[in-house]
């Protein structure tokens, strides 16, 4: 059973990726392959509950395998029509360090546009400086060892971890009627009515190995690896080797990024996902299946938090003003995870606490958005969470501003922004608490994908300059 | 310079003021050991306390009450506690203060079964 799970998060995640990226690097799709593999294991064992009943994983994960597969051999014939249809020019491409075919059709697509062009041809090539990797790779070295240190310190992870993640894998795995899991008999401070991508990764492996304290740690271990590999490979992919490193560097050098990780929580599993289908979007200027796996990727950041439907949203609109050709190949991967969200909401969860009476009275409380605005503003010097990456990248956002101001990503996160704005007003609890016990973890879902933001942006800014 | 001040951040936070400041937590589910044992695997069950949670959303959640009620909801999983439910045939009495044990009891017409520690009970009719 266990190497059957293993061949389905691995089978199906490579299956995506050579789908959706074929000429991806090797250290990207990798990183990519697992994670999408990871997210679709844990939907598709939802999926089959809400749909049959079903808790075991073994047919889910023949399945996946065979899915995996299918894929595969798709992706591999596709390449070899390509090739025959247009004739292959070989060129090497310095990302990734290795020798990868251009098809006619591949290659407008692959360098996505100028920009893409240049950076894949141009920076790629660059050699990325000796002490930028030492940095980041002793940045790696203490955020793993912190997150080991946390993990030591809180044993059963945040507050959060325990309350609603954890608790809820428990749920799946001990309860008779997996229902339980999602009775409005509890108090809702379970919030039995997020999305469970989480809850499902870690419900599976304590189905295969045993329920134990270290499943959930090396489960957010595992995310936070993950986030860090897509990031830089996304990046060296998109921009060079260097910029990926400074990427790499910024997010392992963001304070509350591994206590966040050890904390065993979902916002780690959602940046993860925020950031691959900002960076797919990025990736596949005209390339369809490219921006479809976009589309796939938003779709597990629906189904990993409530925060995710409203981000995917906003990228979606971003997407409708700048960028309208991609909606329909995003909106379509997209389609699996969001169906599975609204499965699970109209079959199975309670009703959200946003449903309290007063919503509108909230909004519109002078008193709400006073609070709101001050705790806003001492967050953006708050030295513990995030150093001061948030005040620099306040700066670099100005100082980029004109290379942003067509770009579907810098819409989605400003909207995305707002949007957790007019949440915070409109929700039941009282502002002052919900905003200081959320207020990093919203920031830590969105910055790696401000990093993809704007880095690049500021590198063109100050290259013209 | 800014990655070096993250990373000095999280060195100091996690190596020097952590250790120094935070104790090691234990489990949560250590001090439920005794009385997980003794409760039905499955179902609804009753849950009082001297310290009740929140129990609306528009309540502020951080009074100790809230916490000891998700503790306790977290350990005894996949059991339901009803928050303040006295009718159910089991009741979990969790109480901050050891003395209003018999009182609580007493308050809901019930009487101790078993104790689990100090701070903990099984409620019966």
């Amino acid at each position: 059973m266990i190497a059957l799970a293993v061949c389905a998060i691995c089978l199906s995640g490579a299956g995506l990726v050579a789908a959706g990226i074929p000429h991806g690097s090797r250290p990207l799709k990798i990183s990519l392959g697992l994670a999408l593999g990871l997210g679709t294991w844990s939907a598709a064992y939802a999926a089959q509950w809400i749909a049959f009943g079903a808790r075991g994983t073994g047919w889910k994960d023949a399945a996946l395998g065979v899915f995996g597969v299918g894929l595969l051999l798709f992706a591999r014939r596709r390449a070899g029509t390509a090739a025959q249809g247009s004739g292959v020019r070989r060129a090497v491409l310095a990302t990734g360090g290795s020798e990868r075919p251009k098809t006619a059709d591949g290659e407008a697509a692959e360098t996505a546009g100028a920009e893409g062009a240049q950076a894949v041809g141009g920076e790629a090539a660059e050699p990325a400086g000796r002490w930028l990797a030492v940095l980041f790779a002793v940045a790696c070295v203490v955020c793993a060892a912190a997150f080991v240190e946390h993990t030591w310190r809180l044993p059963d992870g945040g507050w959060d971890a325990w309350m609603t993640w954890n608790l809820r894998a428990r749920f799946l795995v001990r309860a008779a009627d997996a229902r339980d899991a999602f009775s409005p008999g509890m108090l809702y401070w379970a919030h039995q009515e997020y999305p469970w991508l989480l809850p499902g990764v870690v419900a599976q492996v304590f189905l295969l190995f045993g329920e134990s304290y270290t499943a959930p740690a090396l489960v957010a271990f595992a995310f936070a690896g993950l986030l860090v590999g897509t990031v830089v490979s996304f990046v060296a992919q998109l921009e060079g080797r260097k910029v990926a490193l400074l990427a790499g560097l910024v997010l392992c050098s963001t304070p509350c990024f591994p206590s966040f990780a050890a904390n065993q929580q979902s916002d780690i599993p959602l940046a993860v996902y925020f950031f691959a289908a900002a960076a797919l979007l990025e990736l596949g200027r005209g390339r369809f299946q490219t921006l479809v796996l976009a589309g796939f990727a938003a779709g597990l950041c629906t189904w990993t938090k409530n925060e995710g439907t409203i981000f995917v949203g906003c990228l979606g609109f971003g997407l409708f003003v700048f960028r309208r050709e991609a909606l329909v190949p995003f909106g379509l991967g997209a389609l699996p995870g969001f169906a599975l969200l609204v499965a699970f909401k109209l079959l199975v969860a309670p009703p959200s606490p946003l449903t309290e009476p007063g919503l509108l009275g909230r909004l519109v409380d002078p008193q709400r958005w006073l609070v709101l605005l001050a705790d806003v503003a001492r967050r953006l010097v708050y030295f513990q969470a995030f150093g001061l990456w948030l005040l620099a990248w306040i700066a670099a956002l100005v100082v980029a501003r004109k290379q942003l101001r067509r770009s579907p990503l810098a819409l989605a996160l400003f909207l995305s922004y707002a949007a957790c704005a007019g949440i915070y007003l409109g929700v039941p609890y009282p502002l002052h608490w919900i905003f200081k016990s959320s207020a990093d973890r919203l920031f830590m879902q969105l910055w790696p994908s401000a990093i993809l933001l704007t880095l690049p942006a500021l590198r063109r800014a100050t290259a013209r300059t | 310079m800014l990655s070096l001040v993250g990373v000095l951040r999280i060195a100091w936070f996690h190596f020097v003021s952590e250790p120094l400041h935070e104790p090691r937590r234990p489990h949560i589910d250590a001090r439920f050991a005794k009385l997980r044992v003794l409760l039905p695997a499955q179902g609804e069950i009753g849950y009082l306390s001297d310290d009740p949670p929140t129990a609306r959303p528009t309540d502020d959640p951080s009074p100790p009450g809230t916490q000891l009620y998700e503790e306790a909801q977290f350990a005894l999983a996949p059991l339901i506690l009803r928050n303040g439910d006295d009718t159910r045939p089991v009741v979990v009495a969790q109480v901050r203060d050891a003395d209003h044990l018999d009182g609580l009891a007493r308050e809901h017409g019930l009487r101790i079964a078993v104790t689990a520690g100090p701070h903990l009970a099984i409620l019966r009719r």
